[in-house]
């Protein structure tokens, strides 16, 4: 058993350090550098927090959208669906014109929107868009 | 590695040229796929300031050569569009060691997230964006069928269908899956538009953040290693793009001003009506490009070819414009 305080918890007293104790007295081109390893430490530290059951809720959508069930512990299983619905949609399998459209749409965005939670919360979109 | 003998050598090799003296050699900032180095010289008695772009230890694939990007930059200049003065060009490696060329160095500041914040850049906001849309047609007044420009690429079957058979082809060549992008390359296949009456030259990265701007005017266009044969609305789509306003999301026109005056100056010159419903398509497209752009970008450092944690970060780009095709995708219907 490790000891606390672990990775997520170092990371971001780490960055928070840096941010306010190192970053101010930079001169002018080492600030875009020195925010590019803040962001990577931040990132870092929410991964480390993220929910792992995300990858189950994902595994088990994909297999309902494929319509098909997965072997249990399958490490490459996230992997492995995800390629074999990039290829049906790329197939036109989830046209606007068939009934798993709206379904793989909302999964889409699910799953980019998960990921964005880790690396850029601020961009998720609500409602859609913000777009015109 | 010093460049300093090889250029004053090459220089003084020039028939034109008697005395030189070099006063300053700076590599500048930034450029993943080429050098660009300060150069200050004195040159049979005249001070020239001039920038030497030169080959970085990485290039992409399906950018232009430096002896191509000199040609372009020749075609431009006259045509009227606003570049930096192309001087020479060296393919001959015996001087750097690498094919080089020397523009004149223009003025002002190219940092996208600084002139999207400050009102009075280029005159002001209206009129920098009527200026740039005056800039782009002026690069599309270039017609297909050049000699100059021969090595250029000829998109087929269609701009768009060309597109996004290598968009899907960089997919397959990358690891992982990724099948909101294949949404969007699906999308943007069943929505293709036909092929154009005319190809133009499409400048293929014109955007805030590639021209030179100063508080009084725009003072060059920049970046044309990625010019090819194409749709002039691919480049209205790159520059509207809501990935290329630096945050300024509101500023529909490159995060500048109103797309309207953007469109105002294009037609100006052009005096032909932009299609504004078919811009979406073509914005779409963008994002998907800069997508793949990311994905490559982060397998150069992932592949442990290149490692940079710039080149990390730009992966992490991608859900972000992944969630820009779902909503644009969305919104436009179809497919």
């Amino acid at each position: 058993m490790r000891d606390n305080p672990q990775a997520d918890d170092l990371l971001k007293i780490a960055e928070a350090t840096f941010r306010e104790a190192i970053l101010p007295h930079l001169p002018a081109d080492k600030k875009y550098t020195a925010l590019m390893i803040a962001n990577a430490m931040r990132i870092a530290a929410r991964q480390y927090g993220c929910d792992e059951n995300e990858a189950e809720a994902e595994i088990a959508a994909l297999s309902e959208l494929l319509g098909q069930s997965v072997v249990d512990n399958d490490p490459d299983a996230i992997k492995n669906l995800n390629k074999q619905f990039a290829e049906a949609i790329r197939s036109g399998a989830f046209a606007s014109s068939n009934k798993g459209h709206n379904k793989a749409r909302k999964h889409l965005l699910l799953c980019v929107q998960n990921r964005l939670a880790e690396v850029n919360p601020k961009a998720i979109s609500e409602g859609g868009n913000d777009r015109r | 590695m010093d460049i300093q003998p090889g250029i004053e050598s090459y220089l003084l090799y020039l028939d034109e040229v008697n005395t030189v003296e070099i006063t300053d050699l700076r590599l500048l900032s930034g450029g993943a796929i080429q050098q660009n180095w300060l150069l200050d010289v004195t040159v049979n008695g005249t001070s020239l300031e001039t920038v030497l772009r030169t080959d970085s230890t990485s290039s992409l694939e399906d950018s232009l050569s430096r002896a191509q990007e000199y040609a372009i930059f020749k075609k431009a200049f006259d045509a009227g569009v606003t570049v930096p003065e192309p001087l020479w060009l060296s393919v001959d490696p015996q001087w750097i060691g690498k094919p080089f060329f020397i523009m004149r160095r223009v003025g002002g500041t190219a940092a996208g997230h600084k002139i999207v914040r400050n009102d009075a850049m280029g005159g002001s906001r209206k009129v920098l964006a009527s200026r740039l849309g005056q800039e782009l047609a002026h690069i599309h007044s270039i017609k297909h069928g050049q000699a100059e420009l021969d090595f250029l690429a000829l998109p087929t079957p269609t701009p768009a269908l060309h597109r996004v058979a290598e968009y899907r082809a960089a997919l397959d060549a990358s690891n992982m899956p990724q099948p909101t992008l294949e949404w969007g390359l699906y999308w943007l296949e069943q929505n293709a538009p036909d092929a154009v009456s005319e190809l133009v030259l499409c400048h293929n990265d014109f955007r805030t953040g590639n021209y030179m701007v100063t508080e009084q005017s725009l003072t060059g266009v920049l970046d044309w290693e990625f010019a090819a044969w194409g749709d002039p609305l691919v480049d209205i789509g790159w520059f509207c793009a809501k990935c290329w306003r630096f945050g300024a999301v509101e500023n529909e026109a490159g995060g500048v001003s109103h797309r309207d005056d953007f469109y105002d100056g294009y037609e100006q010159v052009t005096g032909v009506r932009i299609d504004r419903n078919a811009v979406l398509y073509w914005e779409v497209m963008a994002t998907m490009r800069w997508a793949i752009i990311a994905i490559k970008q982060g397998d150069r450092h992932i592949s442990g070819r290149e490692p940079s944690l710039e080149l990390a970060l730009t992966r992490h780009i991608v859900p972000e414009l992944e969630q820009d095709i779902l909503n644009m995708t969305q919104e436009a219907g179809n497919a």
